[in-house]
């Protein structure tokens, strides 16, 4: 139930009839990101060059809009099924996904009916909340969750006070700014930083450029681009996951019917099984879970509809095929994917066996869609793919959830554990064995990415001056230095403290001869019974990558 | 007069122990061109590696032929009339198969009965050990096939190679040519270290590591990983100082008496090449 004035407007200004108003406020959403999304990448708090959070929800939701005006039915239920399928296809990157994840809660909020009102956007802000929450294994708050929680609540007290879209949404977007002002409070390395949350900070962006859409303003300049050195960029916060125990048997299948709810299927299914996975639309949904008792959850979900694709696998014999040998023809056929940075890495990865590949990682992070085109162009029944890259790793989740195979992921955060698993491969194991055996040799090696700092700051007591060369080791900002080979010998004792005896070092575009030879000698003598290979990675912005085991 | 016991050179074993346990062991050939050397009788291991490491045509290996086996048989059944013969795996070589046939022909009283151990190297050689053990405490045949049948399940045999070029060259590859179908581009700048396991009868690629000593520890954390080994021993084609140190980090898993150091004859030598290093143990 909009205002009048609203309605008029948007049947004024719709591209497509009456119903056009949903695609105005996210086409406005999508050009107000897209005018700050520099900006909002450069919200991090390291200073490399990997700040992707504006574009990674930029790439979303413009594959979301344009699937929303490419939806042949202009009303607000279709166009917003269209809108989520379209963000979750090109999700990039976590930022990117955690949005895929709110669109799709907020279009089942739109598809529930009831026209385009302060309500129903209230009900569709706190289902995207629900959904987003549910996207991630280990919730963070100070993070785009925070404020897309905050935005809802806001919406909603509006909404119960005056049934009005405008005024609903303008309390959303006033709270998701000063939600956004909060996220330092709440994430201690935001405030070490002096910066808020970059993905929050998008959200917020994504609704005030809806509301401005909405009331047909003009929407401006962006602001200027903030003190670069009173900034740091926010890291993927965390968004780690746990793995659970998995016990009975593996078993999956499709359900397909008119109307089908994913949650109420996760629900009556999670009674007898395990880590259960329900992904799909109102039409198709694929079920994975773990259950002593297959027939009953494939019975029960009968009721949903039209069950096909039935896989059950029990895990003990799988063991057991395993141990005892499986016959030949038996082994089920397990393939790899990678995701490489650069040519020569993808070589290495391809001579251990990895047949798919998706080009990306440090700051340019492979879509959802991209990486399901690999998995699928693989003859593998299933396929475990390797990440590579920390920002990287729930895209690919997202992925192996709705990929036709069975998906593993093994969360390799950087190419030196890449390599690591893929080494550990066993073609003639089956997944869980070698999704097993994958993960651990993975967390076996240590990394030392060494790039450029794009601007200086400081982060945890480290001065970083402008183009000094910075040495990320495991993860941690660790040295910050005028060249690599500095960097190597800062952290000699820590590198020779890791009780290695092979480097391999990856030196990617940038890193010429001379440097090459340099960082080698650092290396051999920061710890002269290590044995250093030399690799051309060809990969971005990181003059090397240095893995150690 | 009790059970003896006869297997083939590919059990790897140390001759003072054969010595030992009255174990009668019967040579493969190994092939340099036309010349024909019996494992472990006509060439010593030292003077085999180094023609396998100079020689430009890789050898070749064959099983003993059943002649060869009936004239061990006669010859034990001299001194008993049950015989145990405990074989390399059947889908390793033919070995098996011709002690089967020269069982089948040995006439008389004396009994002969032939088992696949679906295994190789040390870990046919403490199947092998574990009976002769039993036999020299008097079980009997029925007991001795029981016991080396329940063995089976609880051996493994596990090598980390140099290279996989000698095993595929030998066309015993197996399981492990999944290894090599992978590196139809093979980087030679990005070294490669496989470990294989011998289970079922065939040779599985287990694991490939970046380098030797995370090779070793995975064989060792494999060892540790085990609940109660009751026999392990340790073979090397041409590294013995590594395998020393192998042999002392299983010390604390295996009591000494129990604990086998020896080296690949020239037929296991010949499919595993120079630098292999094999952990065998059995838990049954």
């Amino acid at each position: 139930m909009t205002s009048t004035k609203q309605t008029e407007t948007a049947s004024r200004d719709a591209p497509r009839g009456g119903d056009g108003l949903l695609i105005r406020m996210f086409e406005a959403a999508t050009r107000w990101l897209e005018a700050n999304a520099a900006y909002v990448d450069s919200l991090n708090v390291f200073p490399v060059p990997d700040g992707d959070t504006g574009m990674n929800m930029l790439f979303t939701l413009r594959a979301a809009s344009k699937a929303a005006g490419e939806s042949p039915d202009a009303a607000p239920g279709p166009q917003a099924k269209a809108l989520a399928w379209g963000a979750l296809m090109e999700a990039r990157g976590n930022s990117g996904v955690i949005l895929s994840q709110i669109l799709r809660g907020f279009a089942e909020g739109i598809d529930e009916g009831g026209g385009l009102g302060g309500r129903s956007l209230a009900r569709s802000l706190s289902l995207a909340t629900e959904s987003a929450y549910k996207g991630v294994e280990r919730p963070v708050e100070g993070t785009m969750l925070t404020v897309i929680k905050d935005a809802a609540r806001a919406a909603e007290e509006s909404a119960n006070a005056k049934d009005d879209l405008e005024s609903a949404l303008a309390d959303a977007v006033r709270e998701a700014e000063a939600s956004v002002q909060r996220t330092p409070e709440l994430l201690p390395i935001l405030k070490e930083a002096g910066v808020v949350d970059a993905g929050g900070h998008g959200v917020f962006l994504i609704l005030e450029g809806a509301l401005k859409g909405l009331r047909n303003e003009p929407l401006g300049e962006a602001p200027p681009a903030i003190d670069r050195e009173a900034i740091a960029r926010v890291s993927a916060a965390g968004f780690g996951e746990t793995e659970g125990q998995v016990y009975g048997n593996c078993t999956q299948f499709i359900i397909r019917g008119k109307g089908l709810d994913s949650e109420k299927i996760r629900a009556a299914v999670g009674v007898v099984g395990e880590s259960t996975v329900v992904v799909g639309d109102r039409e198709v949904v694929r079920v994975h879970t773990h259950s002593f008792t297959p027939e009953e959850v494939v019975g029960l979900c009968r009721s949903f509809g039209e069950i096909s694709q039935v896989s059950v696998q029990d895990m003990d014999e799988q063991h057991g095929a395993w141990v005892g040998g499986a016959p030949d023809g038996q082994t089920a056929s397990v393939g790899m994917v990678a995701v490489a940075p650069g040519p020569g890495i993808r070589e290495v990865f391809a001579s251990l066996g990895v047949g798919g590949f998706v080009s990306g990682g440090q700051s340019m992070n492979p879509s959802v869609g991209q990486i399901v085109d690999a998995v699928e162009s693989l003859a593998a029944e299933s396929v475990i793919v390797m990440p590579n890259n920390k920002n990287v790793e729930l895209t690919a989740r997202k992925a192996a959830d709705i990929a036709s195979k069975r998906v593993e992921v093994v969360s390799t955060a950087n190419v030196p554990q890449g390599v690591a698993g893929a080494l550990a491969f066993n073609p003639t194991a089956d997944l869980d064995d070698n999704v097993e055996s994958m993960r651990s040799a993975s967390q076996e090696v240590h990394c030392l990415e060494i790039t450029r700092a794009v601007r200086a700051t400081s982060v945890e007591g480290l001065q970083v001056r402008e183009g000094d060369s910075l040495g990320i080791l495991d993860g941690e900002l660790a040295a910050s230095c005028p060249t690599p080979e500095e960097v190597v010998r800062e952290l000699g004792g820590r590198v020779d403290g890791l009780g290695v005896s092979l480097a391999t070092v990856y030196w990617g575009e940038g890193a010429g001869e001379e440097e090459q030879d340099r960082l080698v000698g650092a290396l051999k003598e920061a710890a002269p019974s290590l044995e250093v290979e030399l690799l051309e990675g060809g990969q971005p912005h990181y003059e090397f990558i240095v893995s150690f085991e | 007069m009790g059970v003896r016991i006869v297997t083939d050179s590919t059990s790897d074993l140390p001759a003072e122990i054969c010595r030992e346990l009255d174990i009668t062991v019967v040579p493969l050939t190994v092939m340099f061109g036309e010349e024909g050397y019996r494992d472990g009788v006509d060439l010593s291991a030292d003077e085999f590696y180094r023609k396998l490491i100079e020689s430009d045509r890789l050898p070749t290996t064959s099983q003993p032929s059943a002649g060869v086996f009936a004239e061990a048989y006669r010859e034990v059944a001299k001194e008993t009339d049950e015989i145990l013969s405990i074989h390399i795996s059947g889908k390793l070589s033919q070995t098996y198969n011709s002690a089967r046939l020269a069982a089948s022909e040995i006439e008389g009283g004396s009994k002969v009965e032939v088992m696949d151990s679906l295994q190789v190297s040390l870990g046919l050689g403490t199947m092998v050990i574990t009976a002769a053990r039993a036999a020299r405490d008097g079980a009997s045949m029925e007991d001795l096939k029981q016991m080396v049948t329940g063995m089976i399940p609880g051996t493994r045999t596990l090598a980390l190679l140099e290279t996989l070029e000698y095993l595929a060259k030998g066309g015993r590859i197996g399981k492990v040519q999944a290894y090599l179908g992978n590196s139809l581009r093979p980087l030679s700048i990005f070294k490669v270290i496989p470990i294989v396991e011998v289970r079922n009868g065939e040779a599985h690629p287990f694991e490939r590591v970046r380098t030797r000593r995370k090779g070793l520890d995975r064989l060792i954390a494999e060892a540790e990983g085990e609940s109660g080994i009751k026999m392990a021993g340790v073979a090397y084609s041409t590294n013995r100082e590594e395998a020393e140190s192998v042999l002392e980090r299983l010390r604390p898993l295996v009591s000494a008496e129990n604990l086998v150091m020896s080296r690949f004859g020239p037929v296991l030598g010949t499919h595993l090449g120079p630098g292999a290093l094999g952990l065998g143990f059995s838990t049954g």
